[in-house]
This record gives C-alpha cells, sequence and structure tokens, in this order.
C-alpha cells in the first residue's frame, strides 16, 4: 500500500494500530495486528520494522551546518534578486552584471554626473547586517580611496540606498590572477613582476594600517596592460581598532578569509599584521610559480591543518629558479617573524630575484604606474642562487634624508663564501668559495663583471689578502669544518707562484699594511690564541675568531667567542671594545681606522638568522647601528672608499634521523637552528637544541626531547650545553657553571627531569667543554660530546681538565661521588663509555684504545690504524660502532674489541653536500639508528654601496 | 519591516488570540536564522558544537528578548522557528544544488568541498519532499519533525513547544521517524 493512496482517515487508523503496538511487547504483536484490515496492517507493519533502523534522518541537518561538509550558506544570500540593467543607485545606473562572489555582487554601472563607466559592489548583507559593521566598512573604505596607490583598486565613492551599502571603484578591464592561472602556471618572470607589483600595493596600504586579510589569486586583478590592481580590501581592517570595546569587530574578523591562504596567526585567531598578508601572497605566487596551491587539501579543515602544520613542498628547481623559490617560501613561513617583515623587503627581494636593481634612495610604494611591466626584461641567471637581502631602516636615528643604499650581487653560485677582500684597487675583489660540495677554491672578479675566475691553485681557503698582493691562504681546510676551521697557513702572491706553508694549526690570520707583519690565530691544546706580530701571544681563549689589522698597523680588532668584541696593541695585551653584540663573529676597520664594523645577529653565530645588523664600534666602545638587514649577512671587507663587501645567504641547522627498517629520513629541525644534543643509545628519542632568533632572546638555546618515529616533541627548557640523555630516558645534563667561566666552559653538571621532578646540580673538581676537537681533522671540531652508562651511573666527559693541566677524558659516577681521569692527559677527543661503564674507548692519534675505568688497563684494538671516530658503544659491549666522514657521506662501521675486526653497517649520504658546514653523525647501540645534525650556510657575494 | 517589530506584532496577536500567528512571524525568523547561521558559519565553523537547536535559540533572543513574553508564548515561537529552520536548510540546499548544476555563482575554491557535501543536500530536499506529503497526513507529526529534526530539539522542549506532553511527543517522533524512514528508502538509493 502506498501513502499516496491513503487519506487522513486511514492515517488515523494507522497510527491508532501504530500506537497500539508500540504500547505492547513484541510478542503481543501479531494477535493484535490481526484483528486489523490487512492494508492498515501491512502499513503499520512496514513502519515498526523502520523501529530498529537508524536511517537517513540522522545529523544531516547538523552536518549541513558544520564546517567540514562545508555547508555554503552564501547561496541563501546570493538568492537576492539581482539588480536588473537600467536600476539607479543614487546618481549611477547599472548596466550589467561583472560577478558575484562573497562579498557581494558587482555591477557595471554609469556615473550619469561625471559621465564615465564604474564598478558597483554590492556588499553582501552579512557584511552590513549591523550599524557598527556598516560605519566600519564606510570608514575603511574612505581610507582605502584615500590611498590612490595604482596597485589597489581606486575607490571612487561609498554610496546607501536604503538597507544597501555600495563600493563605486574603478572599472578594470583584464583578468584575475585564478584566471590567469587556468591555464598552468606562468613564466617566472611575470610571476616575479606580479609578486612586486602586489607587494607594493601591500606596503601602501600596510604604511596606513590597513591589512588586507583575504588576499588570494581571485582578489588580484590584472589589468590588459599588465597592471595589478589588488580588489577587496573592504573586508580589511585597521591594524588597530579605534573602536569602543562594545564593538566586537575583532572577533568578527577573526575568520574572515579564505582557507588555504590565510596565515597561521590568522587561523588561530592571533594578533595579525602586515605580515599576514605576505603569507597569503606567498600562497598566491607559489600557485602562479608552481601550479599548486601550496596548502590546498580536499577539505577546509585539512587545509588549516596544511597551513598550520605543514611546510609545502619545496618547488621543483628545474621550473622555479632558487632565487625565487628561496624568496616565496620565506613568506610561507609559519612563523611571522621569520618572514619579510614588510611589503618593502618582499619587493625589494624580487627585484633582487628579478636581476632588477632597486631604485636608489626611492621609497618603493611611490613606484611609477608599471606599465607593461610584465614584458620587462628580467635577466635571470638560471644558477641564480640565493638573493635575499634588503635594503632596511636605520634604527633609532632620525635622518633628513634617506640615503641611496645599492646593494649588487656579483656571485650567482650555490655553496657558501669562505671569506672575501678586495684588492688595493678597489675594483678586482679575491674570494674563496665552496661550490656545489666541492672543497675551497680561491677567485677572484673584477666589480661590474658577472664573471669569476678561479686562480690557478690547490684548493685552499682565503685568510688575507695584502695590500702589495700577496695572498694567505688555509690549505687542507675542509669545507666541512664546523667551528674549528684548522688548517695550514700558506702564502702565494696574487700574481702567481707556488704557496708556501708557513704554520699548522692556523684558524684565521690577517695581513698588516706594510704586507709583512701578520696577525694569527693558532691552535693549541684546550684554545686559541691570538699572536700579533706572528710568534707574540696577545690574547688566548677558546676561540678567536676575525682578527683584523687596524689601517695604520699599530692594533688588531678580533671576537674573543662569538659577541665578544676586542682590540689590541701590537705585542700588547687584549681590552675589551664591547661585549654581548648580538652574536657577531665578523668585524673590519673602517677606513679611517676609528671604527670597527661588525656584523651582528640575535643568534648564536647567525644560525637561523632571519635579520643581522651592520653596526659600528668607536675604540671606546661606542655602538651605532650602521644598517639593518632583514636577512642573514656577513661583513667581509671595507674599501677604502666605503664600499662594503658582503655575503648574504643563510645559515641553516637541521636535524635528520632515521630508525629500523625505514626508507625516509624524518626531519627532526625544530626551528632552523637544530643540532643534535644527544642520541639515545636505544635510537628511539634525540634529545635537541636549538639556538634560533627567538630562543636567544630568551636566554638561550631551546632542549627539547623528540622521539624519532612520533611527530610529539617535549620542550625541556632552555641551554646551551646539553650533554646526554640518560639510557632510561628520565633525565637529561645539561653543563652549567659559575659565571666567573669562559662562555661554554663548564664546572658543574645540571640533572633535569624529563618529566616532573627539579633540578639536581652535581658540581666536578674539573672545567670541561661540550664540544670536542676532532684528531682526524676531517670534521675538525665535533659536536658529539658526553656518554652514559647503560645503568644511567657513569657519565662520561670526553673533554675535561684539572685547572690549569692538558685537557683529557673523565669518567663521573653519581653514585660514588668520585671523577676520575681516564685517558692520558692531551689525549681528548670523540670518546664513548661502555654500557657497563667500566671503560673508555678513545683515539690516540690514529690508534682506537680501550681504557679501563676502573683499574689502569689500556689497549689498543689490533687491526691497524682507525679512520673514523668512535660514535657508541654496542650493546653487548663487544664491538664499538664508529662513524667514518667523508665529506658529504659518512660510514658507519662496527669493530670487535676482540679481534679488531671491521664490519660496515651503513652508508649515509647527503643528497644535496652544497653548502655544508657541519654534518656531525650519531648512531644507536644496535647501529640500527641514525641522527645527524646538518649545518648548511649557502650565500653569495654583495657588493653594498652608500652605508655609512 | 523591522525584524523585531514585526515579531512583536505577532506575539500581540498571540496573546490576543491564543494561536501561533505564523504569517507573522515566519518571515522575520526566517530571516533572523538565515543571519545568523551566516555568522556561525563564518566565524565558528570549526565549532564542532553548533547545531540547529543553538541557531533556533539564537534567533529567538535576538528577535524576542529572553523575558518578554510567556513561556507558553516563548515555546510556540520556538516551534514556528524550527519550521523557519526547515524552510533555510531547504532553500539553501536547492540553492546549493543549482549552484552545481550550473548556477552563475563562482565559488571555485569550494569545488572540493561539494563533493562531500552533495549526499547530504538531496537527501534534505528529499526529506523536506516526504514531509510536505506526511503534512496532508497529518500536520502534527511534521510539526514534531520540524522541531526534533530541524531545529534539534529535545522531546521536552517539543512537548512544551506544541503544547502537547512528552509521551505523546515521542510516539509521535517514532511514528514519523518511521515513515519517513519507510518513505525515504524507497526512494534513495
Amino acid at each position: 500500500m502506498s501513502s499516496d493512496s491513503l487519506d487522513p482517515v486511514q492515517w488515523r487508523q494507522i497510527e491508532e494500530l501504530y500506537r497500539a503496538a508500540c504500547d505492547r511487547n513484541a510478542a503481543d504483536r501479531p494477535a493484535l495486528l490481526a484483528t486489523a484490515h490487512p492494508d492498515i496492517r501491512d502499513a503499520v507493519k512496514s513502519l515498526l520494522a523502520q523501529e530498529s533502523a537508524e536511517g537517513p534522518l540522522k545529523g544531516i541537518a547538523e552536518d549541513l551546518l558544520r564546517g567540514d561538509t562545508e555547508s555554503d550558506l552564501e547561496g541563501v544570500g546570493g538568492i537576492a534578486v539581482p539588480l536588473s540593467p537600467g536600476t539607479s543607485l543614487g546618481r549611477f545606473t547599472i548596466t550589467g552584471l561583472v560577478g558575484a562572489g562573497g562579498m557581494g555582487a558587482v555591477y557595471r554601472a554609469r556615473d550619469t554626473r561625471l559621465d564615465r563607466d564604474v564598478a558597483i559592489k554590492i556588499l553582501a548583507p552579512h557584511l552590513t547586517s549591523d550599524e557598527a559593521a556598516r560605519r566600519r566598512l564606510a570608514r575603511e573604505a574612505h581610507t582605502i580611496a584615500s590611498l590612490s596607490h595604482p596597485n589597489i583598486v581606486a575607490l571612487y565613492d561609498v554610496g546607501e540606498d536604503g538597507e544597501t551599502l555600495y563600493l563605486v571603484t574603478e572599472l578594470l578591464h583584464g583578468r584575475t590572477m585564478r584566471e590567469l592561472m587556468s591555464a598552468g602556471p606562468l613564466p617566472e618572470h611575470t610571476v616575479i613582476d606580479l609578486g612586486i607589483q602586489v607587494a607594493r600595493g601591500l606596503a601602501a596600504a600596510h604604511g596606513r594600517h590597513i591589512v588586507h586579510r583575504d588576499l588570494k589569486a581571485e582578489n588580484v586583478f590584472v589589468t590588459r596592460e599588465g597592471v595589478v590592481k589588488i580588489l577587496d580590501f573592504g573586508i580589511a581592517k585597521p591594524i588597530r581598532i579605534a573602536d569602543s570595546p562594545g564593538t566586537n569587530v575583532t572577533s568578527a574578523g577573526a575568520l574572515l578569509g579564505t582557507a588555504g591562504y590565510m596565515a597561521p596567526e590568522q587561523l588561530t585567531g592571533d594578533e595579525v599584521d602586515g605580515r599576514a598578508d605576505l603569507f597569503s601572497l606567498g600562497v598566491v605566487l607559489y600557485e602562479a610559480a608552481t601550479g599548486d596551491r601550496a596548502f590546498a587539501r580536499a577539505t577546509r579543515s585539512e587545509s588549516i591543518r596544511a597551513v598550520l602544520f605543514h611546510d609545502p613542498h619545496e618547488p621543483d628547481p628545474a621550473r622555479v629558479s632558487p632565487a625565487l623559490a628561496r624568496t616565496m617560501m620565506r613568506c610561507l613561513a609559519k612563523h611571522a617573524a621569520e618572514r619579510f617583515q614588510s611589503a618593502h623587503d618582499l619587493a625589494f627581494a624580487l627585484q633582487l630575484v628579478a636581476g632588477a636593481p632597486p631604485a636608489a634612495g626611492r621609497p618603493v610604494e611611490s613606484s611609477t604606474p608599471s606599465h607593461g611591466a610584465v614584458t620587462r626584461r628580467t635577466a635571470l641567471t638560471a644558477g641564480l642562487a640565493v638573493v635575499v637581502t634588503g635594503v632596511g631602516y636605520a634604527l633609532g636615528r632620525v635622518r633628513s634624508a634617506p640615503r641611496p643604499v645599492s646593494v649588487h650581487q656579483f656571485t650567482f653560485r650555490h655553496g657558501h663564501i669562505g671569506d672575501a677582500r678586495f684588492a688595493a684597487d678597489g675594483h678586482t675583489v679575491v674570494y674563496s668559495a665552496s661550490w656545489d660540495g666541492e672543497p675551497y677554491r680561491i677567485y677572484s672578479t673584477r666589480l661590474g663583471s658577472r664573471e669569476s675566475r678561479p686562480l690557478d691553485l690547490a684548493p685552499a681557503d682565503l685568510l688575507a689578502f695584502s695590500r702589495d698582493g700577496t695572498l694567505a691562504l688555509s690549505t687542507g681546510r675542509p669545507a666541512i669544518h664546523g667551528f674549528k676551521p684548522l688548517g695550514t697557513l700558506a702564502i702565494v702572491p696574487f700574481a702567481g707562484g707556488k704557496p708556501r706553508s708557513v704554520d699548522a694549526n692556523v684558524s684565521a690570520a690577517d695581513w698588516g699594511p706594510d704586507g709583512r707583519t701578520m696577525a694569527v690565530v693558532r691552535h693549541e691544546g684546550t684554545g686559541a690564541r691570538l699572536e700579533f706580530p706572528a710568534g707574540t701571544i696577545v690574547h688566548e681563549s677558546v676561540v678567536v675568531l676575525s682578527p683584523r689589522i687596524s689601517p695604520d698597523g699599530r692594533r688588531v680588532c678580533f671576537f674573543s667567542n662569538w659577541g665578544t668584541l676586542m682590540v689590541a696593541e701590537s705585542g700588547g695585551s687584549a681590552r675589551l671594545l664591547s661585549d654581548g653584540l648580538g652574536r657577531g663573529g665578523d668585524c673590519v676597520w673602517a677606513p679611517d681606522g676609528n671604527e670597527i664594523w661588525v656584523s651582528s645577529s640575535e643568534s648564536e653565530t647567525g644560525a637561523g638568522a632571519t635579520h643581522m645588523s651592520l653596526e659600528a664600534i668607536d675604540l671606546k666602545g661606542r655602538r651605532r647601528v650602521v644598517h639593518r638587514f632583514p636577512a642573514y649577512v656577513r661583513l667581509r671587507d671595507i674599501a677604502a672608499d666605503g664600499r662594503v663587501l658582503a655575503s648574504s645567504g643563510s645559515l641553516r641547522y637541521s636535524v635528520h634521523g632515521l630508525r629500523g627498517r625505514e626508507h625516509f629520513e624524518r626531519d627532526l629541525t625544530v626551528h632552523n637552528a637544530t643540532r643534535v644534543g644527544h642520541f639515545a643509545a636505544d635510537g628511539r628519542s634525540v634529545l635537541l637544541w636549538d639556538n634560533h632568533e627567538r630562543a636567544a632572546k630568551l636566554g638561550g638555546a631551546l632542549l627539547v626531547l623528540r622521539a624519532l618515529d612520533e611527530a610529539e616533541a617535549v620542550q625541556l627548557g632552555f641551554s646551551h650545553a646539553p650533554l646526554v640523555l640518560s639510557s632510561g630516558g628520565d633525565w637529561v645534563a645539561i653543563g652549567t657553571s659559575a659565571h666567573s667561566l669562559p662562555r661554554f666552559v663548564f664546572d658543574s653538571l645540571t640533572l633535569m627531569p624529563t618529566g616532573t621532578g627539579t633540578p639536581r646540580t652535581v658540581n666536578l673538581p674539573i672545567q670541561f667543554e661540550r664540544r670536542v676537537a676532532d684528531p682526524t681533522g676531517r670534521s675538525s671540531w665535533s659536536d658529539r660530546t658526553s656518554d652514559v652508562s647503560a645503568d644511567d651511573r657513569r657519565l662520561l666527559i670526553p673533554h675535561g681538565w684539572e685547572s690549569g693541566r692538558p685537557p683529557r677524558a673523565f669518567v663521573h659516577d653519581f653514585q660514588q661521588g668520585w671523577t676520575k681521569p681516564i685517558t692520558p692527559e692531551g689525549i681528548t677527543g670523540p670518546a664513548v663509555l661502555s654500557p657497563d661503564g667500566r671503560a673508555v674507548a678513545a683515539m690516540e692519534g690514529s690508534a682506537l684504545v680501550v681504557y679501563s675505568v676502573d683499574a689502569d688497563g689500556r689497549r689498543e684494538l689490533p687491526g691497524g690504524a682507525e679512520s673514523g671516530l668512535p660514535a657508541r658503544w654496542s650493546t653487548d659491549g663487544r664491538s664499538i660502532l664508529l662513524v667514518e666522514p667523508n665529506g658529504a657521506n659518512a660510514r658507519i662501521v662496527r669493530r670487535t674489541i676482540e679481534t679488531g675486526r671491521r664490519v660496515l653497517v651503513r652508508e649515509v649520504r647527503l643528497p644535496d653536500p652544497a653548502g655544508v658546514t657541519q654534518f656531525d653523525l650519531w648512531v644507536s647501540r644496535d647501529g640500527d639508528a641514525y641522527t645527524y645534525t646538518l649545518g648548511r650556510r649557502t650565500d653569495n657575494l654583495f657588493l653594498i654601496e652608500g652605508l655609512r | 519591516m523591522d525584524g523585531r517589530h514585526q515579531v512583536q506584532q505577532a506575539l500581540s496577536e498571540v496573546a490576543r488570540t491564543g494561536r501561533p500567528a505564523l504569517d507573522g512571524l515566519l518571515p522575520a525568523l526566517y530571516e533572523e536564522l538565515k543571519v545568523i547561521a551566516r555568522r556561525h558559519r563564518r566565524r565558528e565553523r570549526r565549532n564542532p558544537t553548533l547545531n540547529t537547536t543553538d541557531l533556533v535559540h539564537e534567533a529567538y533572543v535576538k528577535l524576542v528578548g529572553l523575558n518578554r513574553i510567556s513561556w507558553q508564548n516563548r515555546a510556540h515561537v520556538l516551534a514556528v522557528a524550527a519550521r523557519a529552520m526547515r524552510r533555510l536548510l531547504v532553500d539553501h540546499a536547492v540553492a546549493r544544488r543549482t549552484l552545481k548544476r550550473g548556477g552563475q555563482m563562482q565559488r571555485v575554491e569550494l569545488e572540493a568541498d561539494m563533493r562531500t557535501a552533495e549526499r547530504p543536500l538531496d537527501q534534505l530536499i528529499a526529506i523536506d519532499a516526504q514531509l510536505q506529503r506526511l503534512e496532508a497526513l497529518s500536520p502534527r507529526l511534521t510539526r514534531v519533525v520540524e522541531c526534533r529534526f530541524f531545529a534539534g530539539m529535545s522531546i521536552e522542549e517539543t512537548a512544551q513547544a506544541l503544547d502537547s506532553s512528552p509521551a505523546t511527543v515521542k510516539r509521535d517522533w517514532n511514528l514519523a521517524r518511521a515513515w519517513l524512514n519507510r518513505a525515504l528508502s524507497r526512494q534513495l538509493p
């Protein structure tokens, strides 16, 4: 029986019978039903059969309203009757419909008074539903109207017609970027050009404290002439809301915008500024260049997750130049602080990518209308590498007129710069670089030319270039040199000849103006010593960086550790000039000899720095900021006329790891200055430390515990000196010290619980360092440090010393409280502790030696010279795992203690060896898991003119 | 006419006649729900607790205020709001389906999500069609479905709104649901 044939009378019968049946239990129902008319009975039976079924009614209405099915109630608003041609709105007459979207419908109209065609946007009612929103829109519209920028659509008027609010704008002919991209990715020069124009428009708006908040391909209009017009500033809100607290402008604005384009801070409802628009622009450019939406996913909520947590794929280098890729990826940084800090900076960086020099001294936003700009010739070099630098702004100084500062890039390769110097003529530059993972070589170039020529020399790094044309080189210095770039000092005339070796174990040197005197940093034992002149020690420290002799030859300036600038008279003693100087490590005398210029960053050695400053310090220690760069910049040299030689790019430390039979390494990086502090013996977790800019501001490196097979990371606290992660995983030891000791020298351990609990400090009768020197010289300075026994009772300190004595390895016993020397004095370097804590293995020259902790035992492993470094004692205690570093490759080898037998466990290769400065590999006891720190500096040389 | 004014008029009519004044209330509630739903969708789309009940109550509070009318009348208004909710959702579903089939509004960025939405849209429209048939047989059952299904009210709330008893509402709801499920399972794939 079909319900179509039912009438209300029959239905009432059905109802009554159904209810009666419901009131009885199932067993009594047949008897009840039997009394009814067959039609009624069948109907009731089929209804009763539905009782247990869930049916399609469940939850549909709710689903429709929820975000995950992306119910678009917009459609309801869209039902509003469209305005037909001929309709009048104030002095405007509608002549046609242009389009419709979330913001409302757009019509073409005629301004009858001014006799011109305009576009009219009727704002969707939800934008104007209450008086406060209308007022806000009207006010913003007026601000936008006052912007009058060629890259922002011109707003002529704001009108009201009853409840309808409408905007009158210039009528544009052309297409949106969405339409332009519909056929696929755009040519790179077009992407760059459009990007520059959008960035300029944004810069103008941000200058008036207006953030767009919904920048996307649909909102970037490109006229037929190739001029970008940013649309829909309508929902933008001023950065600071002046409204009374009663209006909820902020909350209403929180989720305006389009998922997949919105910056993470916008999605999470955090404070939003212009940098959010730069993120959105990054998404647009990424899509334009690659054809892929950086964060597009199947559903909105997945897109949101992608924006918040996933980095977009690096664009294919075959299709997108590394320079553009870098610039885009920088826009897409999750943290606003890691993006370009202003639309100006981005416009500038894009100009550099395009090879177009910026208009010197001219505010970027007041550019000439860029008609025909899409077809602008863009001299894009295929090998164009890192170009992220910019003209910033002088800090805290008011100047009457902006100074023209220009920046010219003149190397364009993938790798890093060793050092660079002007020749006395001021036009020739000599530099060393390690390109594409090759060893350092010396090159020379004439400024103004794009060509560099390699000098006819064996691989070497540049240390100094004298006025009369003699090079001081470091030979045998590996490109992957970590922190102590030791080599042999050699000198050779620029004109040609055979290098003459002068001194070993030298990390830095400089020539005096006479071309004979030298300042030399020599390494011996625990530290470095500065000799000036050579042979006369003027300073000793753990690290001495960047010695530079003054133009008059009487003084030398240098960094004693990062951030501590000192100066010493020839043959005299050193005095402190400025401490805590950011964390700079490069210094150069200004031509007049009255100031020392340094490049400094907030982060340790500039790792992960996105901002660096050029500062000048006079001989009384007074500081001034010469220039701020929105990039990682290192000062290399200053010419007699004040032109500056600098390198710019990035320095990044990342951590990767692999466990068991997995095929792909995991990226364990926390920020962009992450290093391995210690690798758990079982290979399950890794202690990481990250001293990126923000952590450095908070007073140290971030300590993070991370499992190799989980995304979870636990933040433990701050410390510069992670030593060891206990075998049980329940505590972490860090190095601590009284503040009278130099930085990075410690005399106590603090055990921090990884869970709840209070830290405990253990004072030691020795001083020690976290890092150890690599005696093989192939990695020069190893980041690998302490080790711990399986029962967590004993801790190995590979590089400690009793006051005034040479360094050696020590073992501390937590239970019995003693600290014992293990290796002979002078024997230090990477070392491992046996799982039972009763033996230590370390290198004595090229021999691997096992020392007994409890007795005076010493036993050299059979099997000849060792080419690796001890990395871990095996689980069964019978063999030792060693790492053999070899440039961008490393082999993990197992050596049996009893027989000396050698077995290759695994080989780890870096896919891209270019620019690598550090590659420190750690391995688990079973040899199945490994993790490594990868330091990569990629930079190129720039000439900066106009700095004073 | 201002929605609130409309509602006040309708409410005084309720007070005068003792019967819900559908004609005045329904359009006002419909408009209000639309505004609220749209705002919710924009602002709190990730809020998993958002449901139709909240919308109906919010519309009510917005239009009527909390203490303006008697409890009895409040229930009546809610019943009408449930009806408005039904209309809103169905209108929306129809509009959305039209969009999908070549309507002129361009919402490119939503395309990926529409796939998942299509089935519920069709179901909703089908339910509405069956409800129109049920209305001819039993308006009372239809009201129960509107309150329970479209406005997400509880049995007790529905009983108050429809001036009925919870026991009756429960039985009506079971019957209506059974009827709808049967009708829909014949029609839906």
